[in-house]
């Protein structure tokens, strides 16, 4: 028996192995490090492929600037110690890179710099979380760390982004992240932005039936409402009085939908250095209602 | 001649807000201006954090057209997490406005930039119009003119006639390389390259000839994962 022939056989039949991509189904080399449509790295595909149930796959959109991923770093940063009796953990070397990015930021009093819009470039988030309500369903929380502009330029133009495409089309709760202080400042103009997402999400979704507008939840979040108290203090409302088209178009689809109100810092601040960029400084970081969206996707789920 | 032009960058417009092309000149159409957005260099794609960084590259856009991008820092970025803006100047061409330059696009590109375009101004956003330069190249520069490349030219004009894409890591200066690479180039060869000199690698971008000042395994790994064949500056003098 050839031994080193039976050896270079074997070593070509694992190179010949495929990994379809859990967030598009194309099929790749095993090797492989991003998927070469969608971007999303194999890793997650190899790791989840061989399991019976498929993810659960929550999307956090968002117009740039709106918190994307300050709220997902600092929620699992919370779920890795364990909140509200939820508690999860950060799968691959891919995910643990947005709560570390995240909290070393805040650690320096800064918030993380912008995502770039490149998918090839995002970080993308693995959480295997369970409630102590129900130790044995574990749910795998799957979301990429998008750009608001890619989130944008695919509303725009269906397809640009297969990742965000395929996953907001497989999600069963999506996570609408709106910057409380411009929807203070400019209601109109982020209302008709917040529609806009809502539009693609449902348009996603819907075959025509009636269950198909049922299956996906929305949580819209409205972010930094350390800044803005008339948020915080109740969302649904300042939603009615601020973001009406947001809430009219949820009301008028079967699916369920809540407001939300988060804040990841304390008190903040304007700085400026000596070169005239501003960066915002976070004097203590003191998160608030970072949970509760996710809670509640996953309680309907 | 005339040139279209647009600039790709992060700002607050009417139309959208954070990196999306901000400025164009009215003949880049509707389906142009969202391929140059996508292709667009976002947050970091400036791997050197020098604020004086300057890249030029080179690439096919739709229907045989051309472009050249010069990138560079601008002012602070406009949403508060720090840093500055990327700033991208893109001049859309046809391959036959560029026989008065000898097919040399950075002949082109140093003339526009002598004429004011491809360079940061106090007005970035809004419309544009297109850029007025001469169909012939004002100024001929000698190879001869040009400081050392640091590396062996004829190599990788070899390596690119085998149509390999290719990665130069550890290069000094990669313009003044890329000159002369272009400038040992036969006239057909010289359109037939699309090559960046300092843009962070993404699949939106895909270069047939990458020059980088910085060298190390992270981006020597990437090149290699995506098929890019690599060379470290020093072993090619």
């Amino acid at each position: 028996m050839n031994t080193t022939s039976q050896f270079l056989e074997s070593v070509k039949y694992f190179s010949q192995q495929l990994v379809t991509c859990l967030c598009c189904g194309n099929q790749h080399p095993a090797e492989g490090d991003r998927c070469t449509n969608c971007q999303a790295p194999m890793e997650l595909s190899r790791t989840m492929g061989p399991k019976d149930s498929p993810p659960e796959f929550i999307t956090v959109l968002g117009a740039s600037g709106a918190g994307k991923s300050v709220y997902l770093g600092v929620l699992l940063d919370l779920l890795s110690n364990g909140v509200k009796g939820l508690k999860g953990f950060a799968n691959g070397a891919f995910s643990i890179a947005v709560q570390q990015n995240t909290m070393a930021a805040l650690e320096q009093r800064h918030f993380p710099q912008k995502t770039p819009s490149e998918a090839d470039l995002w970080n993308w988030v693995h959480c295997q979380l369970a409630h102590e309500s129900r130790p044995k369903r574990v749910y795998d929380f799957v979301t990429p760390d998008m750009a608001g502009e890619a989130i944008a330029q695919e509303i725009h133009q269906s397809g640009t982004y297969p990742a965000i495409y395929n996953v907001t089309q497989q999600s069963k709760g999506i996570l609408l992240l709106c910057d409380s202080q411009r929807v203070c400042q400019a209601s109109v103009d982020e209302d008709l932005l917040g529609l806009t997402m809502l539009s693609y999400v449902f348009a996603l979704h819907d075959d025509g039936s009636k269950k198909s507008q049922r299956e996906v939840s929305i949580a819209v979040v409205f972010t930094k409402t350390d800044l803005c108290p008339e948020a915080r203090d109740d969302p649904a409302q300042f939603a009615v009085n601020n973001v009406p088209r947001m809430v009219q178009f949820c009301k008028n689809h079967r699916g369920r939908h809540k407001f939300f109100a988060t804040s990841v810092v304390g008190s903040s601040a304007l700085m400026i250095d000596e070169m005239g960029c501003e960066t915002q400084i976070a004097f203590h970081v003191e998160p608030r209602g970072v949970v509760e969206p996710l809670d509640w996707i996953i309680r309907g789920t | 001649m005339q040139l279209e032009q647009a600039v790709f960058t992060s700002a607050q417009t009417k139309r959208s807000r954070g990196y999306h092309l901000v400025a164009r000149s009215p003949g880049i159409s509707d389906r142009l201006a969202e391929m140059l957005g996508r292709w667009g260099p976002t947050h970091g794609s400036l791997l050197e954090k020098d604020v004086h960084t300057c890249c030029y590259s080179f690439f096919p856009t739709l229907d045989g057209s051309l472009a050249v991008a010069r990138t560079v820092y601008g002012g602070p970025e406009y949403s508060g997490r720090g840093g500055l803006q990327i700033v991208t100047f893109i001049l859309t061409l046809q391959l036959d406005d560029l026989s008065g330059y000898r097919f040399d696009v950075l002949s082109l590109a140093r003339t526009a930039l002598g004429l004011g375009y491809l360079r940061v101004t106090d007005k970035l956003t809004g419309a544009l119009s297109p850029v007025e330069i001469p169909r012939d190249a004002p100024l001929a520069f000698e190879q001869r003119q040009l400081p050392d490349p640091g590396a062996d030219v004829e190599r990788v004009i070899s390596l690119l006639e085998r149509r390999q894409r290719l990665a130069v890591l550890g290069v000094d200066d990669p313009t003044t390389l890329m000159q002369h690479i272009l400038a040992n180039m036969s006239r057909d060869q010289r359109a037939q390259v699309s090559f960046t000199t300092g843009l962070r690698p993404s699949s939106h971008r895909t270069f047939q000839l990458n020059l980088y000042p910085s060298s190390n395994d992270t981006l020597a790994r990437h090149f290699r994962s995506v098929g890019i064949e690599t060379l470290e500056c020093g072993a090619l003098t």
